[in-house]
């Protein structure tokens, strides 16, 4: 039998005024899991952890986190629930020490070693006033006080948005260090693969607000395929195919990205007569761009256009 | 709960700090400002000390600019999402965080208010600072203040905590502190502001913590917070309808009054002056024929009138009837404190009437110390206990020279002397009231007490020598209502006139078509010339748009349920409330009769728009017709909140059948159709049956 999953949206529905921001989502999330979070800016990823945290109302459907509504969430749940919000505000005013202190005083388990380990780990002393931090200080400051309660679920919202690459780094690998518990769910939103890759076994892709992938790190990279068709002239115009993605022509070449490619995507593209169809391996950031960019034909250095 | 108290004292303090410096620079000028810089205000018009109209005027803004300040600087920079979202996410009750920002808020806010004000009151209260006398009293148009700027700070809260437009729904708990602020500025009694500011504060704090428990949908909020934010609502709308009132009466059409009144001129000639607006128009004749004379024509005409206490009191009803009475307020020191008007410059020394204490004092200007009083004894020490004069105990003035009419004798007093006379009366008492009659001949001018008795009326000159008895001729229970006046400079008076009006225990109707009479005597009370006054027409005031229409788009709730108030208060007792009541049913049935006609029309018309336009909007049948009682119930005010305050639902197009539908319904309610599902793109990548691995295995 499936253990109850942590996280449950039951078809999840958001405006704002009359703009559909999430429509209809559907998800659970096993406990155990890493789930990465990913979509474009503006995709309705903070906005589904927003409701998930009872923070925003949905307008139509409903989630539960640990079997609990997420609009009525108990200070008990929310002990259990470590949440970083992007931005990583803290009270400039305050010290590291006094940081500490002061969310220390709400909850219920506070373990001072992980706090210390994660400020540490960033070069924070006790003392440093914390409107004096540089951004990737400051982003390590949050998550050893997201950290330090021991939560059963961590919920980090692009908890790496505007760190530089060393600081990204940094921010990743304390979070899994610390959180390497077999009993630990993490979601955690970005719009960098890159970063997700390195921690998630499992990723959600939100496109336009509808879930357009559930699935693990490795079935998407295998889902997605790129192909590159070589002619001796023109290439003829792209066929209409299931799951194409996008295409790209030039000259003498049409390069497709093709999710969900069977044998009859093959087929299609022999169709083409092309002089040599080229299966070619994608990163798996060049694959998240194809599956979440611009959908449909684009085209560079056209003879016809040239010559018009 | 401590540390979130801490985190906003530690967070705001420096806002409180420098709300409490400028609060207290603002006090400190206003209480040291004179109006004519270099001049002593002997006559104390614009207030005492801590009830100066300048420094009421600092407790009333700045107490609500520093509650308004403090409570948006404790809400809004910390409202940007993520880090409202960090706050809020922590294992706290949302009700135990707005407690904590509250508290500390509150603390705050009195660390600001507080300290400056009871500096005020220390420096008004202790000796050597002020030449006019403290009592309590004084405190309460402060401490009413300061209350009210406690009502701004809950409402910058609620304000600052509602989601939505700052020139919408989000104005209106300021606009409802607004409200309270108009009606603390303008009632009368001090009880009563307490009640209002208490109860504006509290559904103020209702309705911030419901809008903290959920920003979002009204439904959603608790029934307590719900009923709050709709009387926010509803005293936003009356605190726009002031602010309304106000801009109608800054640029809308004046109101014009129109009054007829009988004087005597200096030399002893009857006349009927016309005012409108307060400015003579006319001066005739008995005959309505205008004067020649120059020193009646309407410009000139005041300067040669005879002062006969007209506008003060009337004297000698038999019926013991006051029509003037001295009307309590508590924002205003002659409240607690009279000024006594002596006109001798320069003075030393000034006399105050403690209202409360019954007794006189006395400052002695130059030393800001108080140095004798006058009480039930008579004159004594400064520091003496006062033995108060009895209630019955009446008296007037004239420069430094007092009466005191008793029962059956009276006492005058001269206060620079600090002497008293007891001269034996005409005849005996009662003494139906004391007038003071002023008349000036080139240099020289005099002044009388006259006394109303039974038969007659004696004539005191200032130290208490009787000069005459004028009898009356005319019947004093129909014409009980004297003023008199008189000609004459130095010592010697040469005329006397007494004009006999109607009596004020007679209907409005009766005495506005009985004449009065002047009657002119001289020395020895003899009759020279008697003159029948015909009645006047009443006083005119054009219609004064701004109370017509906001008489008329009254709630009904509070129109009705105040005369309910009214009969319930008067069958306990409460003779104001009684009074209120019978007049609103007696003289002014016909106004009433009226209003409350355009109120329940209107009412009625509101509500049924509201059922409708719920309906058409697919409100549920409960909330359209939950709506639609309490339009009829608050009236416009009501509307506003049905449009504003309302979880007005989103429409879109359905899917299905095109018409519009609420996009938080799942049904289509014309159609029944649910939410088509997002259309297939063959792109998705589901894989469902993953299996968990555990966190940090993939590394």
């Amino acid at each position: 039998m499936n253990p109850a999953p942590v996280i449950e949206i039951d078809h999840l529905t958001k405006y704002y005024g009359k703009r559909e921001i999430i429509r209809d989502l559907s998800l659970k999330v096993p406990p155990g899991s890493i789930y990465g979070f990913l979509g474009r800016n503006g995709m309705g990823k903070t906005t589904t952890i927003r409701i998930l945290l009872g923070l925003e109302d949905p307008t139509r459907g409903s989630s539960t986190v640990f079997g609990e509504d997420s609009r009525k969430l108990s200070p008990e749940t929310r002990a259990r629930i470590g949440y970083l919000p992007e931005g990583h505000h803290v009270y400039g005013w305050m010290t590291v020490r006094e940081c500490g202190r002061f969310q220390a005083s709400f909850f219920p388990k506070w373990n001072q070693d992980i706090f210390e380990t994660v400020i540490t780990h960033f070069r924070l002393t006790d003392k440093m006033k914390t409107g004096h931090l540089s951004r990737g200080q400051r982003a390590g400051l949050c998550l050893a006080l997201t950290l330090a309660p021991e939560p059963e679920l961590l919920v980090l919202d692009d908890p790496a948005l505007g760190l530089d690459p060393v600081a990204r780094r940094s921010l990743l690998q304390s979070m899994l260090y610390v959180t390497r518990r077999p009993d630990r769910t993490i979601l955690f939103s970005s719009h960098l693969l890159s970063d997700v890759e390195r921690v998630a076994d499992r990723i959600v892709v939100l496109d336009g607000g509808v879930l357009r992938a559930d699935c693990t790190v490795e079935t998407f990279r295998e889902r997605l395929r790129h192909y590159v068709l070589k002619f001796r002239d023109t290439p003829p115009p792209t066929p209409e195919m299931p799951g194409l993605l996008e295409s790209f022509r030039t000259d003498n070449e049409i390069a497709l990205t093709v999710a969900n490619p069977d044998a009859e995507t093959e087929a299609s593209l022999a169709g083409l007569h092309p002089e040599s169809v080229n299966p070619v391996e994608m990163t798996l950031e060049d694959a998240f761009v194809s599956y979440v960019g611009e959908r449909g034909e684009k085209s560079f250095f056209i003879k016809e256009q040239t010559r018009k | 709960m401590k540390s979130l108290i801490w985190k906003e004292w530690r967070e705001n303090l420096k806002w409180a700090l420098l709300a409490m410096v400028a609060l207290g620079a603002a006090e400190m000028y206003a209480l040291y400002h004179t109006q004519y810089p270099g001049q002593l205000d002997i006559y104390h018009t614009s207030g005492i000390t801590i009830c100066k109209k300048e420094f009421l005027m600092v407790t009333t803004f700045g107490s609500a600019a520093v509650g308004l300040l403090l409570g948006l600087l404790q809400i809004l920079p910390e409202l940007r999402k993520d880090q409202w979202a960090a706050l809020l996410h922590r294992p706290v009750s949302r009700g135990v965080i707005f407690a904590g920002k509250v508290l500390a808020g509150l603390l705050l806010y009195a660390l600001a208010t507080v300290p400056p004000f009871l500096l005020s009151v220390w420096l008004a209260a202790s000796p050597g600072h002020f030449a006019t006398p403290f009592v309590p009293d004084m405190v309460l148009p402060g401490a009413a203040d300061i209350g009210t700027g406690c009502v701004y700070y809950f409402a910058a809260i609620a304000m600052a905590l509602q989601r939505d437009k700052w020139a919408g729904l989000k104005a209106f708990p300021v606009l409802a502190a607004l409200h309270l602020s108009y009606f603390v500025t303008s009632n009368d009694l001090f009880y009563v502001v307490v009640e209002a500011a208490i109860l504006m504060a509290l559904a103020l704090l209702v309705a911030g913590w419901a809008t903290m428990l959920h920003q979002e949908k009204l439904h959603a909020r608790p029934w307590a917070g719900k009923a709050a934010f709709l009387a926010v609502v509803f005293y936003g709308a009356c605190g726009m309808g002031d602010v309304a009132k106000s801009i109608f009466e800054a640029v809308g059409p004046a109101v014009h009054s129109r009054n007829s009144e009988y004087y005597v001129s200096d030399k002893g000639v009857p006349l009927r002056v016309t005012t409108e607006d307060n400015v003579t128009v006319s001066v005739t004749d008995l005959d309505g024929k205008p004067f020649s004379d120059s020193q009646y024509q309407p410009g000139q005409v005041r300067s040669h009138l005879l002062y006969m206490n007209s506008f003060s009191s009337y004297i000698g009803d038999s019926h013991g009837w006051h029509p003037w009475r001295f009307q309590p307020r508590y924002r205003d020191s002659r409240d607690f404190i009279w000024s006594l008007n002596a006109y001798d410059h320069p003075r030393f020394e000034q006399w105050f009437f403690l209202v409360n204490e019954r007794s006189f004092v006395c400052y002695l200007v130059a030393e800001n110390k108080a140095v004798a009083k006058l009480d039930a004894r008579g004159f004594q020490p400064a520091l003496a206990e006062p033995m108060p004069l009895p209630p019955e105990c009446d008296w007037s003035e004239i420069g430094d020279h007092l009466i005191f009419p008793g029962g059956k004798s009276a006492s005058f007093v001269s206060l620079p002397l600090r002497t008293s006379t007891e001269p034996p009366l005409p005849e005996p008492g009662p003494i139906f009231g004391v007038s003071t009659a002023y008349c000036q001949k080139g240099n020289e001018s005099m002044a009388v007490f006259g006394m109303a008795l039974s038969r007659g009326m004696a004539v005191y000159d200032r130290k208490g020598a009787l000069l005459t008895t004028l009898p009356y001729h005319q019947d004093m229970d129909r014409w009980g209502q004297l003023e008199m006046g008189f000609i004459g400079a130095g010592n010697l008076a040469e005329h006397f006139y007494l004009i006999y009006q109607p009596s004020e225990w007679i209907d409005k109707n009766t005495r506005s078509s009985m004449p009065s009479y002047l009657e002119e005597m001289d020395v020895h009370g003899q009759v020279l010339h008697t003159w029948t006054l015909p009645p006047l027409p009443p006083y005119h005031q054009s219609r004064n748009w701004k109370d017509f229409i906001a008489k008329r788009i009254q709630s009904p709730a509070f129109f009705f349920g105040n005369m309910g108030y009214q009969k319930i208060g008067a069958i306990l007792g409460s003779k104001r409330l009684g009074n209120d009541l019978a007049r609103q049913l007696g003289q002014d049935r016909r106004q009433t009769r009226e209003i409350s006609l355009y109120v329940a029309c209107l009412s009625v018309a509101l509500a049924g728009i509201t059922f409708l336009w719920a309906r058409r909007v697919h409100f549920s049948q409960s909330r359209a017709w939950a709506w639609t009682a309490f339009v009829l119930l608050f009236n416009i005010a009501g509307f506003i909140a049905f449009r504003l305050a309302s979880d007005w639902p989103r429409l879109v197009a359905c899917p299905g059948c095109r018409s519009k539908r609420p996009i938080h319904e799942n049904e289509c309610p014309e159609c029944g159709t649910g939410w088509p599902a997002p259309p297939a793109e063959g792109t998705e990548i589901m894989e469902h049956n993953a299996r968990a691995v555990p966190a940090g295995a993939g590394v």
